[in-house]
C-alpha cells in the first residue's frame, strides 16, 4: 500500500513539475524548455479548465482562470508536441464533467528556448451545445505578446509553430522589428 | 409594481438598444438604412404545400411577432388557423395524409424536434387538432405515400444517422426507435438512401467522404449490400429513382463525360446504359419526383440564368406548357401535388419576383393565383436583368448577368461588379436577389459574373479554375466588365467591386490588379491571406480536404510565394483606392484573421479604409439588423468613393 502511495506521490509530483505554469518574465527556461502561448476564445460559458497533453510521458500542463473573450497564458514546458486534450466545464452543463478533445488533433509544437504559439482554441458552450475551433490568429497573438512581454521577446523568439508557415507573422515581426531597433 | 417596473425597465432597455443599433448609422445613410428595412425581408408566405387529397392547402403566414400555419379549404374557401406559432418555430412541414401533417420545429437551442398534428374536420371544416412530440434531431426523408400513416424518418447524431419508420398511429413513438427498427442497422455508412414502395432501403450513397463518392444497392428481399459506385469527388454520382418494376436505377453523374446528364445504370453489371436527358451547354442539376415518388416529375438546370425543368411524361410536358403559356413565362414549376394530381401549387419567380404561388386545378384546367410572397416590393421598380456573354485572356466564354435600374435610360448608372463566393461549385443565377435589387433600387447596376469553377457550366470549366485564385478567374471577371463597359449601358468612370467570401477577396485583389477600372472595393467576409486556410483547423477536416484545397488553391509548402502574390494582405501597397472591409467575429470559415491582417496591411493607408466587425455575427450575416447596417454603410462608401450625390430610392410609378 505504502509503495502505491509512494508512486503516486512521485508520479503526481513528476505532473507538477511538468505542468507548473512559470511567470515567463521571472522564471528563466530551463535546458530543453520553451514557452507555450496558450491562447483561448471562449464564448457563452468559460471553461473551469483545459488541459494539453505532451507527447512525453506525464508532459501535460493545464490553464485555469479562463473568462470569457480572449484569454492568454504563458506556460514553461519541455520541449515537444503538445495537444488539447479535455475541456472541463465547471457549471456541469449537459451533465457533462468535460468534453474529450484529443481527437481533433490540435496539437502545438513547443521549440525549446522559444516562445511558441499554435493558434487560437476557440470554445464555444452553451446549455446544449459544446464546439471547440482551433485557429491561427497569430497577428493577435503577437500583438499580446508585444503588449504583455516586450523584455522576454529581446531574448526570445516568437513562432508560429501549427501546420503550415506562416509568412504574415514574419512580416508583423520585420515590422516591429524595424519600429524598435 | 414590480413587474410594470420590470416591464419599464425592458422598454427602456429596448429604446436604448433600437436607438443605439440604429444610430450606428450616420444621418446621410439613413435613406439607405431603411431601404434595407424594405428589402431585406422574410417572405411574407411560404411553404405552400396541399394534402394528399387535394382539398385542402396549407402555407406559413409571417406576422409582425411569429407566424401561424393556415389551412384553407378549397371546397368551401374557408380559411383557418392551424396553429399559432409565436416563436417561428415551424421550419418545414409535411402532409402524411389527408388529416395528418408532420412539423418540423427549430428550437431556441437550434436542436429540431418532429411533431405529429392530427386534424379533425366536422363537415369538412376543422374542427380542432391534436399534436405530439414525436423525435428529437430526425427530419422526415420521405412520406411514403403506399403506407398509410407511416413515414420514413432520419434520426441524427454526431457519430451516425439512422433510419426509421414511424407508425403515427401507435401510441408508442420511443418504442419505434429502437436499435432493431433502425433500418440501415446493418447497412453501409450512406448519408442519402432511396427506398422501394414498401419503404424498404434499397440505395445508400455518399459524397465526399473521404474524397470519394460511393453507392451501394440491395437487392429486393435481401440483405446484403453491395458497392455499385466508388470514383474521386470530382465525378458526381447521385442516385435519384429505383424503379421498383424494373430495378433501374436513374443517376445524375458526369461519369466520362464534361456535363452532369440523367442517366440509367445498370445495377447487375454496375455499367450506364443510357442518357435520359442532356442539354447541350449546361448541368442537369437536380431531379423532382411526383408526388406518389414513382417517377420523374422533371428534371432541373439553369440556362442563362434562369431556373428551367424538364418534364418528363406527356401529361406533365403538357401541364408545364399550360402553366408557362398561363403566365407568360417558363419561370414557373410546379412545387408540390396531391396524389390524384388534381390540386397543383405552382411557384412562379424570376429576378423581379421573389415568388409568386398559382393554385391549379387539372379538372377545370385553371389556373388561379394565390399570394405573392414579397407583396410590399411592388412599392419599389426593381431593376430588370439580362445575360452578358465574354471572352476571357485564355479563350474561356463567360456568361454574367447585369441588372440595370429602372432609370437607367435617364442616368448612366454606375456599375456595382459583383463576383459570387466559391470560387468553386457555386454561381449567380438570373433570380431575384435581395442584394443585387436593393443596389439596383438605389441606382446602380450590378454585374455578377459566373466566372470559371462556377457551378452548371460543366467539369471542364469547373477544372479551369484549379489555381487560378488571383488570376484567370479575375481575368474572367474584368472581361465581363469590359464587354458592359463597350455596351455603354454603365457609367465607365463609376466602377466599383463588392463580394463576400471569395468575392471579398476578388474585390480586393480586382482593385489591387485594376485600379484602373475600379474606383473602390468592397470586402465582406473574405478572404484575405490564402496561407490562412492551411494554418486553421483545416488539417482536422482530414487529408482529402487539404489534399482537395493543394490541388484546387495551390500547395504552401511548394508554392508560398506564388500564393502570397495573390493574397491581398502580401499585396496591399498596391491598394491605393477605398477600401471597406466588413466581417463577422463569429465566421467559422473566413476566420476573423484574415479581417486583422488587413486591416493591419492597410495601416498606414487609413483615410481609404473603413470596416465594419459584428463579434456575433458569422459567414454571412444572419441577422437582419446587420444588414441593414451593411447596406447603409457600403451605399454611403460607394457614393463617397464614386462621387455621387445622395441616395434617391427608385420607387413604382
Amino acid at each position: 500500500m505504502l509503495k502505491i502511495a509512494a508512486v503516486f506521490c512521485s508520479l503526481t509530483f513528476v505532473f507538477w513539475l511538468n505542468s507548473a505554469q512559470a511567470n515567463p518574465s521571472i522564471t528563466p527556461l530551463k535546458p530543453g524548455y520553451g514557452y507555450l502561448l496558450v491562447a483561448v476564445e471562449a464564448y457563452g460559458l468559460a471553461p473551469s479548465k483545459i488541459l494539453l497533453k505532451g507527447n512525453k510521458f506525464l508532459a501535460s500542463t493545464s490553464v485555469a482562470d479562463l473568462k470569457l473573450g480572449n484569454n492568454y497564458q504563458l506556460i514553461a514546458l519541455p520541449a515537444g508536441e503538445y495537444t488539447y486534450n479535455q475541456v472541463y466545464n465547471h457549471q456541469q452543463i449537459n451533465n457533462e464533467t468535460y468534453w474529450d478533445i484529443l481527437n481533433h488533433n490540435y496539437s502545438i509544437q513547443v521549440q525549446a528556448d522559444a516562445i511558441s504559439y499554435g493558434g487560437h482554441l476557440v470554445s464555444s458552450i452553451d446549455e446544449s451545445y459544446a464546439e471547440f475551433l482551433f485557429r491561427n490568429r497569430s497577428s493577435q497573438a503577437w500583438a499580446y505578446i508585444k503588449q504583455c512581454c516586450s523584455q522576454l521577446l529581446k531574448t526570445t523568439a516568437f513562432d508560429y509553430t501549427g501546420h503550415y508557415p506562416d509568412p504574415f507573422l514574419e512580416i508583423l515581426k520585420s515590422s516591429t522589428a524595424e519600429q524598435n531597433p | 409594481m414590480l413587474s410594470l417596473l420590470i416591464k419599464r425597465l425592458f422598454l427602456l432597455f429596448y429604446i436604448c438598444l433600437t436607438a443605439f443599433s440604429s444610430g450606428a448609422t450616420t444621418p446621410e445613410q439613413e435613406t439607405a438604412y431603411v431601404h434595407a428595412q424594405s428589402i431585406f425581408r422574410s417572405s411574407q408566405f411560404t411553404l405552400v404545400s396541399t394534402n394528399t387529397l387535394g382539398d385542402h392547402i396549407s402555407y406559413i403566414e409571417r406576422l409582425d411577432v411569429g407566424q401561424r400555419l393556415m389551412l384553407l379549404n378549397l371546397k368551401t374557401n374557408k380559411l383557418q388557423v392551424l396553429i399559432e406559432d409565436e416563436l417561428n418555430t415551424i421550419v418545414n412541414y409535411h402532409w402524411v395524409d389527408d388529416d395528418t401533417l408532420v412539423l418540423a420545429r427549430k428550437h431556441q437551442n437550434f436542436s429540431q424536434s418532429l411533431w405529429q398534428v392530427n386534424i379533425n374536420y366536422i363537415d369538412d371544416n376543422l374542427e380542432n387538432i391534436y399534436e405530439r412530440r414525436l423525435v428529437d434531431d430526425a427530419y422526415v426523408i420521405d412520406t411514403l405515400p403506399h403506407r398509410h400513416d407511416r413515414v420514413m424518418i432520419k434520426n441524427y447524431s454526431a457519430e451516425k444517422s439512422y433510419i426509421y419508420v414511424l407508425n403515427l398511429n401507435a401510441r408508442n413513438i420511443g418504442g419505434q426507435l429502437r436499435n432493431k427498427y433502425k433500418l440501415n442497422r446493418l447497412a453501409p455508412d450512406a448519408d442519402s438512401w432511396l427506398s422501394d414502395k414498401k419503404g424498404d432501403l434499397r440505395i445508400g450513397y455518399r459524397s465526399n467522404k473521404n474524397g470519394k463518392n460511393e453507392a451501394w444497392y440491395k437487392a429486393k428481399g435481401k440483405k446484403k449490400w453491395q458497392l455499385i459506385w466508388s470514383d474521386k469527388q470530382d465525378t458526381n454520382f447521385i442516385p435519384v429513382l429505383l424503379r421498383s418494376d424494373s430495378e433501374k436505377l436513374y443517376v445524375l453523374s458526369n461519369h466520362n463525360r464534361n456535363f452532369t446528364e440523367l442517366l440509367v445504370f445498370d445495377l447487375q453489371s454496375k455499367q450506364f446504359t443510357n442518357s435520359i436527358l442532356k442539354i447541350d451547354g449546361y448541368d442537369v442539376e437536380t431531379v423532382e419526383l411526383n408526388k406518389s415518388s414513382t417517377d420523374i416529375l422533371y428534371a432541373s438546370y439553369t440556362e442563362n440564368g434562369n431556373y428551367r425543368r424538364h418534364y418528363f411524361t406527356e401529361l406533365d410536358s403538357y401541364l408545364g406548357e399550360t402553366l408557362n403559356r398561363k403566365v407568360k413565362t417558363e419561370n414557373i414549376w410546379v412545387v408540390d401535388s396531391s396524389l390524384n394530381n388534381e390540386t397543383i401549387i405552382a411557384l412562379k419567380r424570376n429576378s423581379q419576383n421573389p415568388g409568386t404561388f398559382y393554385l391549379f386545378d387539372t379538372k377545370s384546367w385553371k389556373l388561379s393565383e394565390l399570394m405573392m410572397t414579397q407583396p410590399w416590393l411592388d412599392a419599389f421598380t426593381l431593376g430588370s436583368e439580362q445575360s452578358i456573354q465574354s471572352t476571357s485572356s485564355d479563350g474561356l466564354k463567360i456568361e454574367s448577368y447585369l441588372t440595370l435600374p429602372a432609370n437607367y435610360k435617364d442616368v448612366t448608372p454606375p456599375l456595382i461588379v459583383m463576383p459570387h463566393g466559391g470560387p468553386i461549385s457555386v454561381r449567380s443565377y438570373l433570380d431575384y436577389d435581395p442584394h443585387v435589387q436593393y443596389l439596383a433600387t438605389l441606382g446602380y447596376a450590378v454585374l455578377r459574373p459566373n466566372y470559371r469553377g462556377s457551378s452548371g457550366y460543366g467539369q471542364a470549366f469547373k477544372l479551369a479554375a484549379k489555381r487560378q485564385w488571383g488570376k484567370l478567374i479575375e481575368d474572367d471577371i474584368e472581361s465581363a466588365v469590359s464587354e458592359v463597359i463597350k455596351s455603354g449601358l454603365i457609367n465607365s468612370e463609376k466602377i466599383c467591386i463588392y463580394g463576400s467570401s471569395y468575392g471579398g477577396y476578388s474585390a480586393l485583389m480586382g482593385a489591387i490588379r485594376s485600379p484602373d477600372i475600379f474606383k473602390c472595393a468592397a470586402s465582406y467576409v473574405g478572404v484575405t491571406d490564402i496561407s490562412l486556410m492551411y494554418t486553421n483547423d483545416a488539417h482536422a477536416f482530414g487529408q482529402h480536404v487539404l489534399d482537395w484545397r493543394k490541388d484546387y488553391v495551390g500547395d504552401p509548402h511548394s508554392q508560398q510565394q506564388e500564393l502570397m502574390r495573390q493574397s491581398p494582405v502580401y499585396q496591399a501597397k498596391s491598394l491605393n483606392v477605398p477600401v471597406f472591409l466588413a466581417q463577422g467575429g463569429r465566421d467559422q470559415i473566413v476566420d476573423k484573421e484574415h479581417f486583422y491582417r488587413m486591416k493591419w496591411a492597410l495601416k498606414d493607408k487609413k483615410s481609404i479604409v473603413e470596416t465594419l466587425m459584428i463579434p456575433e455575427e458569422g459567414h454571412g450575416f444572419g441577422l437582419l439588423s446587420s444588414y441593414y447596417l451593411l447596406y447603409a454603410k457600403l451605399d454611403h462608401f460607394f457614393r463617397v468613393a464614386l462621387d455621387l450625390p445622395p441616395p434617391k430610392v427608385l420607387q413604382a410609378q
